[in-house]
């Protein structure tokens, strides 16, 4: 496990805190910091203590032991004006317009009337709510009001934006818009947070990871990072009675026989950590191997996910795999 | 801090303005009380004309009965001269009812005394609602399918069934010695008494007789009865030779504390429920992590309370803008008497009492419910939740109506000491002009009760809103605070 990032750049830190619900640990001696102007994803299984940490980071919840910081400072409503929070249990005021709603929201974190209004009316437009300015929430369909909240979040502009499962409930091509989305933000300069258990999201758009499971952190990393936890392998099949294996020892790579068909004999190559597919590949040619064929393997997020918080608690498919 | 609480007061307050539900109790509040104050009048007025026949070989039941009647007829128009002249001075008032009555002990209708008395003009003596028909030679069969044939007969009153039949058996003698009462109808019971009250005067009048007293010379003596009327001490005007009666306007402020005391109990209990089924709509949609990270909780609640506080101000000005239209537009219908109960509640002393008990009451009974809410993710669950606790807080209305007939019972002084019923029964005292002392502490125990409420409202509402917590937790959370194991 890496050792906390604790940076005082960080507009979020989370500093040994623990949490207990009915005396157990719903997350144990939690610490990371999320770095000004990043994207960090905070990665875990369903029950893993996602939500409970952010709640305790944002001073929803008093944690047990611990503490938690906002830009520096214990959580108070002066910090959370620059905080942009969308919860994993989401809702709006049914009988409020989408126009009215996200008003609220801006005027609660600070914005006078008008901004806050011409704001709404600006964010509706460009997310495609622009007809429906003045539809109620309870007749906007379950994805057409996720993105009334999301928008609810960002009004304000805030500098640090906690979305808490954001992708959760939403079609492919929200999902894609609300990629879009968070990627303008960060463009912006603001710090974002979001937790998920799809990978394939953090994968694209994480800088950063904190991959926690049980309550506990496993991971806090780049992704690179993350990725260089599996070490990589190469299949390299060759022509008639070659021996790789004796060629490449020469090298140092580890290989092992695989099989053998009509079409040759199949290597597979393990590489230890800084060895590139492409140096096997270059001690192969080198050594006169007749290769038919040659396939590297990088480790996906799914399989550091799974090697950290184990097999039982593997993440989601996404959900255009369903 | 105050720019939050008032975005949620904002909120909450348009909100529920802008909800169908409101817009109906606006209208049919009043509307319900307007029908329950005029619907009684309504039915009396609406009373039909009965007929009803006594079977009797004499005329002195009868007679009896007239007089009953009249005597009715009497005491009912005394009772209207009474009230039309609650603003007429002590002394022309007396002058006017003596006159009434001395006109009716020496032989003028009801309505001939009125004319007598120089009585308001739009006074007419109170109508007789039975009329007698005369039938002739029949037997008590022949009465008995009469009344149940449905057989209509004309009289004084146009064409109407026969309501009950009075057969009169006499012994041998003449005397009187029972008297059926044949009636289809076995609710109605004015007639009834109205036999009883004469079979007594023939009684009286028999055993009068007997010692050589006329029906003249009694109802002579009636007219020479000293009139009765009723002051408080130290109210006599020594330069008047009058001293002066208690009037409506002394009694105003009793009636009028009793109707403030309901009024703000059915209004308490009107608005709680908004802040109840707000609470439960914030829970179940998942709404308070967003708002919590926006306003704190005190904030949250503040402003809850004091929306629906604004809503509450909402709906008394449109009742008070109503009444206000209701009382010019029918400014002729409305009684001398309603303008001395107006008068009488809104006196400063009355108003007060009044104002603080309404605040207190709300922000406790409002603290309850938010917390009620706040522990409920459904209206179903709140409703099982909150029957019992609505069937203790009825307790008020019950002490409030039972405190009308007498509010300075040491049983109402004691229970205006309990905080949940202080905020209503101290107004019922107000007119008593209670000691100083006892306002004070009325007015500190509603301060510490109220803020115990509210202490209480707040940790239950963060435990139910950020923790989820339902009633189980709630209490056990509280057993563990109480043994100083948990903080929140």
């Amino acid at each position: 496990m890496n050792a906390p990032n604790i940076n005082a750049q960080s507009p979020l830190e989370l500093r040994a805190t623990s949490k207990f619900f009915k005396g157990k640990a719903a997350v144990k001696d939690m610490s990371f910091s999320a770095p000004k102007g990043q994207i960090l994803g905070f990665l875990g299984p369903n029950g893993a203590g996602k939500s409970t940490s952010l709640r305790i980071a944002l001073g929803v919840l008093s944690p047990d032991s611990g503490e938690a910081l906002l830009f520096g400072e214990k959580p108070n409503l002066k910090n959370l004006r620059r905080v942009g929070f969308l919860p994993e249990e989401r809702g709006l005021y049914r009988k409020m317009t989408t126009r009215a709603i996200i008003s609220y929201y801006g005027r609660l974190k600070g914005l006078d009337r008008k901004t806050s209004l011409s704001r709404a009316d600006e964010m509706l437009q460009r997310f495609g709510l622009g007809d429906h300015l003045k539809t109620k929430i309870s007749d906007l369909s379950k994805g057409m009001a996720q993105k009334v909240q999301i928008l609810s979040t960002l009004v304000h502009k805030p500098d640090l934006i906690i979305l808490d499962e954001p992708f959760s409930g939403l079609d492919p091509v929200n999902q894609q818009d609300l990629e879009l989305l968070i990627r303008e933000e960060h463009a912006r300069g603001a710090t974002i947070i979001f937790s998920t258990h799809v990978m394939e999201h953090a994968e694209r758009l994480c800088d950063r990871l904190v991959i926690i499971g049980k309550g506990q952190k496993r991971f806090d990393g780049t992704i690179d990072e993350a990725m260089s936890l599996i070490p990589e392998t190469a299949d390299i099949s060759t022509e008639g009675n070659f021996d790789l294996h004796a060629a490449l020892e020469k090298s140092g790579f580890t290989s092992s026989y695989d099989k053998e068909d009509e079409t040759g004999k199949h290597w597979r190559i393990d590489l230890s950590h800084g060895e590139r597919a492409q140096d096997v590949l270059r001690a192969a040619i080198n050594a006169g191997a007749p290769i038919t064929s040659f396939t590297p393997h990088r480790a996906k997020l799914r399989d550091v996910f799974v090697s950290l918080v184990g097999e039982d608690e593997s993440p989601a498919e996404t959900e255009e795999n369903h | 801090m105050i720019r939050s609480i008032w975005l949620v007061a904002r909120r909450e307050y348009l909100g529920y303005v802008s909800a169908l539900g409101f817009w109906l109790g606006l209208i049919l509040t009043p509307l319900g009380l307007a029908v329950g104050v005029l619907v009684p009048g309504m039915i009396m007025k609406a009373q039909p004309a009965r007929y009803y026949a006594v079977v009797d070989t004499q005329d002195s039941l009868q007679e009896a009965l007239d007089w009953q009647f009249e005597s009715w007829q009497s005491s009912d128009t005394k009772m209207m001269l009474r009230q039309s002249l609650s603003t007429t001075s002590p002394a022309e008032k007396r002058r006017i009812i003596n006159v009434f009555e001395k006109a009716y002990a020496e032989g003028s209708s009801p309505q001939e005394a009125l004319d007598k008395a120089d009585a308001p003009l739009h006074l007419k003596a109170s109508p007789i609602n039975f009329h007698p028909i005369k039938l002739p030679n029949k037997s008590v069969e022949e009465v008995e399918k009469i009344l149940t044939s449905g057989q209509t007969f004309n009289g004084p009153v146009g064409r109407h069934t026969l309501f009950a039949a009075i057969i009169v058996n006499r012994d041998q003698i003449g005397n009187i010695a029972s008297v059926d009462y044949i009636s289809p109808d076995i609710v109605n019971s004015e007639l009834k008494q109205a036999v009883t009250g004469a079979l007594k005067y023939l009684a009286r009048l028999e055993l009068f007789k007997s010692v050589g007293v006329t029906p003249t010379e009694i109802r002579n003596a009636d007219a020479d009865i000293p009139s009765l009327f009723v002051r408080k001490p130290g109210s006599l005007e020594p330069n008047e030779n009058q001293s002066s009666e208690v009037t409506l306007t002394d009694r105003a402020p009793f009636v009028a504390a009793t109707s403030i005391a309901i009024a703000l109990w059915l209004l308490i209990f009107s608005v709680v429920n908004f802040l109840l089924t707000g609470t439960i709509e914030e829970r179940s949609n998942k709404i308070f992590d967003s708002l919590l990270t926006s306003v704190s909780v005190t904030d949250l609640l503040s402003g809850k309370l004091l929306g629906v506080l604004m809503l509450s101000a909402t709906l008394l000005c449109a009742w008070m803008l109503m009444a206000t239209w209701a009382a010019l537009y029918a400014d002729q219908a409305i009684s001398p008497a309603a303008w001395e109960f107006a008068q009488a509640a809104l006196d400063p002393a009355l108003i007060l009492p009044a104002l603080a008990g309404f605040l207190a009451g709300y922000l406790l009974y409002g603290a309850v419910f938010l917390a009620l809410g706040a522990m409920c993710d459904t209206i179903q669950e709140a409703q099982a939740l909150a029957t019992p606790l609505i069937l203790l807080l009825t307790t008020p209305l019950f002490i409030i109506i039972m405190a009308l007939q007498n509010p300075a019972s040491g049983f109402v002084f004691i229970m205006s000491w309990v905080p949940p019923l202080t905020p209503f029964l101290m107004i019922l005292r107000a007119p008593l002009e209670p000691p100083l002392i006892e306002v004070l502490g009325h007015l500190a125990l509603m301060l510490v009760s109220t803020s115990i409420a509210l202490w209480c409202s707040i940790r239950v509402y963060r435990a139910g809103a950020v923790n989820g917590f339902g009633v189980k937790e709630i209490v056990s959370f509280f057993k563990k605070k109480t043994m100083g194991k948990s903080k929140l």
